[in-house]
């Protein structure tokens, strides 16, 4: 069955036992209208059987209805008891003065109905106080505290029975176990250490109302049978359940009152400690949700004014790199002025950042350095905002108040910057790592597109076989080789470096592989083609900055090779007949070193080679010969010399392997510098 | 890096101690470029604790190449070790009318000066 079913059903029940109760009221006044020395009605077994009945459906409904308080709203509880009571007391008050008023033949049965009211109103309002008071003891709920109240309802059963099996001798065992468990109940009031003093005072002040509920209630059980004649046996209502609940509850009323009383004074202090609990709180979920710098300087600031109970704070920042804007200020309650003039005085950032420690002026007329200040404060705490690696700055709270700083509150206020000092630090390295991450993202991007920017395949033909390895030190770089072959069969080649390494070499290692295709396209003779290329680099590059290039047109036709070495390192040509190994040092000046009109002057003319199958011409970049072990010796010339003199009958590919393998034997790691080899084989 | 400066008779000489990479040759730059500002054209950087030459720090020198030479100016650069001097002539800087590179015997800067 649905509970709304079983409530309405429970209180359908109620009503019934409690029409049975008014019926059995209004036959004993109809008897005792026609025969006085009639026997009780209302003591007879019939009327106590009813009587319990309507108390344990009663205690049912009460159970379902308020066994489960889920949220603990005290004083809005308290607020409803007592209104429930009141209802109880004014009808109780209604019905004595209507009594009196009114005439006899009427007068009996009135006073049975409103007797059976205040009756139903004296059980719904300790029902309700009985779980009421139950909510409060199961604050916080507990084993032991469940165990605690079985019994009690166990005690509380017994003594149900009682009107009907009652005795003397029940009433003894019951009692003893009853106060027992009640006393124990009683101790159970944490709940009123949770609450702040203005809840204290509201839940003193309806819990005395509800006592002046139940005294007038216990004042009109005495009294009210007398006021409106009704005679009954007074075993019925003395001992047993009703009573035992009105027990309870006025043992616990009381207890609760005086524990209430004596935990007034404390309040504050626990509510300071709960206020600092929540700002610790606050600081922490600053820390770990927070990128916003002001934001976290802001709750801190709050934090420290709310816990130091100061009068006015500010925050003072070092320039810190990563963070948004060095010059956020965060001030309260005290205006730039001031800080300013205070900081005049005696610039204590600095001082305490050196040190890692507050600093506490107690009465800022009598220091030294702020002793000429008319200013209104009296007490001046510093403390430092750092984190290991970094000191971002530190937290000013001032008072009115002479030394108005305890220990605990200096505690208090550098564990909150200590706090904000990480978080200011998660931040920073979040920020920073977002941004490395996009700096990253980008250069990858950058690597995809230069490697686009060099041939994939050489060309070649069965006389002529190219090859080149490559590889930058950093994501892009500054080499370059390039070779086209033109219509007419013969190759123009290029080898370049630009000074320099990473993305300003990368953009004007683009802008040679530009001038190169460019400048390859027209047919232009060596000479005319390096002095042109010279001039084209001058104009796109800055100051300072330049590329070396060794420029080739391999002229198969004649197997010739004119060369112009422009400020690149010199290659080698290697003549298979005789075995010989030449070092191709003739050149010029690199381009964009001399950018105006001398330098096709200066030029000598292009070294001219002829080759022959099995000759090798091989060249390099920098990177190669630069290259340095642990001990900063360089991977050199003669090295090359070496490993070209050995692999030459090798393939061009197995002959740039060997060199660049060498080399990176030789550093024993990755290269410090961008390399690139390009062996031309003739075959 | 440091670098020393003495005011000589007709020219200044510079002396780096150390590396001329990215880094430390931003401060020679500075220095040459104070020197060229002020119209002193006439400049010789002494290499003797030069270890190690970067195209950062050739840059340096070819930057003020053609403000040296439209101003009439000298830069004589002295006692390079045999390494450095490779890279400085592999780049065709020995070619050059204002820019002098004298090989390590040659101690007597002063003369080539004196001429203009």
């Amino acid at each position: 069955m649905r509970p709304r079913v079983i409530n309405g059903l429970l209180l359908a029940i109620v009503i019934l036992l409690w029409l049975l109760l008014l019926g059995f009221h209004l036959m004993q006044q109809m008897v005792s209208v026609l025969r006085t020395d009639q026997p009780l009605i209302i003591g007879s077994l019939y009327y106590r059987a009813s009587l319990v009945a309507f108390w344990l459906s009663s205690l049912m409904l009460a159970g379902r209805l308020l066994g489960n308080i889920e949220k603990l709203h005290i004083s809005g509880l308290l607020w409803r008891l007592f209104m429930t009571g009141m209802v109880g007391v004014s009808l109780i008050l209604v019905s004595t003065f209507v009594n009196r008023m009114m005439s006899n033949p009427i007068k009996g049965y009135l006073s049975a109905f409103f007797f059976c009211l205040a009756l139903a109103a004296v059980v719904a309002y300790f029902l309700s106080a009985l779980f009421i008071f139950r909510r409060l003891i199961f604050y916080p709920r507990t084993r032991r505290k469940i165990t605690t109240w079985q019994f009690f309802t166990a005690v509380l059963l017994v003594g149900m029975v009682y009107p009907v099996y009652g005795s003397e001798y029940w009433e003894r065992i019951t009692y003893v176990p009853l106060v027992l468990v009640s006393l124990l109940l009683c101790s159970h009031v944490r709940w009123v250490s949770y609450l702040n003093f203005n809840q204290k005072l509201r839940a003193l002040g309806l819990l005395s109302l509800n006592i002046l509920v139940m005294i007038t209630y216990l004042v009109a059980e005495q009294l009210l049978p007398q006021q409106l004649g009704i005679r009954i046996d007074d075993s019925v209502f003395e001992v047993g359940f009703l009573t035992y609940v009105v027990i309870f509850s006025m043992v616990y009323s009381i207890f609760s009152v005086l524990v209430l009383f004596f935990n007034l004074p404390t309040s504050s202090v626990f509510e300071r400690e709960s206020l600092e609990i929540a700002s610790f709180e606050k600081i922490n979920q600053a820390i770990q949700a927070n990128l916003d710098f002001t934001e976290i300087l802001r709750t801190l600031l709050d934090a420290c004014l709310l816990t130091a109970n100061a009068r006015a704070g500010w925050i003072e920042l070092t320039p810190v790199e990563g963070m948004a804007d060095p010059e956020i200020k965060i001030r309260s309650r005290i205006s730039g002025s001031d800080v300013a003039e205070l900081r005049e005085s005696y610039n204590l950032t600095q001082k305490v950042l050196n040190e890692q420690k507050f600093y506490l002026v107690r009465h800022m007329g009598k220091h030294k350095s702020f002793r000429n200040q008319r200013t209104r404060f009296r007490t001046l705490l510093c403390v430092p905002v750092y984190s290991n690696s970094t000191a971002y700055g530190a937290v000013f709270i001032v008072s009115d108040l002479v030394n108005a700083f305890e220990e605990v509150t200096i505690k208090s206020v550098s564990s909150y910057a200590e706090q904000a000092g990480i978080a200011l630090e998660n931040a920073r390295l979040i920020k920073s790592n977002i941004e490395l991450e996009r700096y990253q993202e980008q250069l990858k991007i950058a690597k995809e597109v230069q490697t686009q920017l060099l041939p994939r395949q050489l060309p070649g033909d069965r006389q002529i076989e190219m090859f080149a390895r490559s590889e930058n030190a950093d994501e892009v770089g500054g080499d370059y080789f390039d070779a086209i072959k033109t219509p007419d069969g013969r190759y123009r080649v290029a080898i370049g470096d630009v000074s320099g390494k990473g993305t300003t070499a990368a953009f004007y290692m683009a802008e040679v592989k530009g001038v190169f295709h460019a400048l390859a396209a027209l047919d232009l003779d060596p000479h005319t083609f390096v002095a042109t290329a010279n001039q084209a680099m001058s104009e796109c590059m800055q100051k300072g900055a330049f590329v070396t290039l060794t420029y080739l047109e391999i002229n198969p036709a004649l197997k010739q090779v004119a060369m112009i070495r422009a400020g690149h390192c010199p290659g080698y040509f290697y003549c298979a007949a005789n075995q010989s190994l030449r070092s191709l040092r003739e050149g010029t000046l690199g381009l964009g070193i001399l950018r105006s009109g001398n330098y096709r002057s200066m030029m000598p003319a292009p070294t001219l080679v002829s080759y022959r199958p099995g000759d090798v011409l091989v060249l390099f970049t920098d990177g190669i010969v630069e290259a340095r072990d642990e001990a900063a010796n360089e991977f050199g010339y003669e090295r090359i010399e070496a490993m070209i003199r050995d692999h030459a009958r090798g393939s061009a590919g197995e002959i740039a392997d060997a060199i660049v393998n060498s080399a990176k034997l030789f550093t024993r790691s990755k290269l410090q510098d961008d390399y690139t080899v390009l062996v031309i084989r003739f075959t | 890096m440091e670098i020393r400066q003495i005011q000589q008779e007709h020219y200044v000489t510079l002396s780096p101690v150390g590396d001329l990479d990215a880094h430390s040759s931003v401060h020679l730059d500075e220095k040459i470029q104070k020197l060229v500002e002020a119209g002193k054209v006439m400049i010789h950087v002494d290499f003797s604790e030069v270890t190690y030459i970067s195209s950062a720090g050739l840059g340096v020198f070819i930057s003020y190449l053609d403000e040296i030479a439209s101003q009439g100016g000298q830069l004589v650069l002295s006692q390079l070790s045999d390494n450095i001097y490779d890279v400085f002539s592999i780049l065709g800087l020995n070619k050059l009318d204002h820019l002098i590179i004298l090989s390590p015997e040659e101690k007597e800067v002063a003369t080539y000066f004196v001429q203009k």
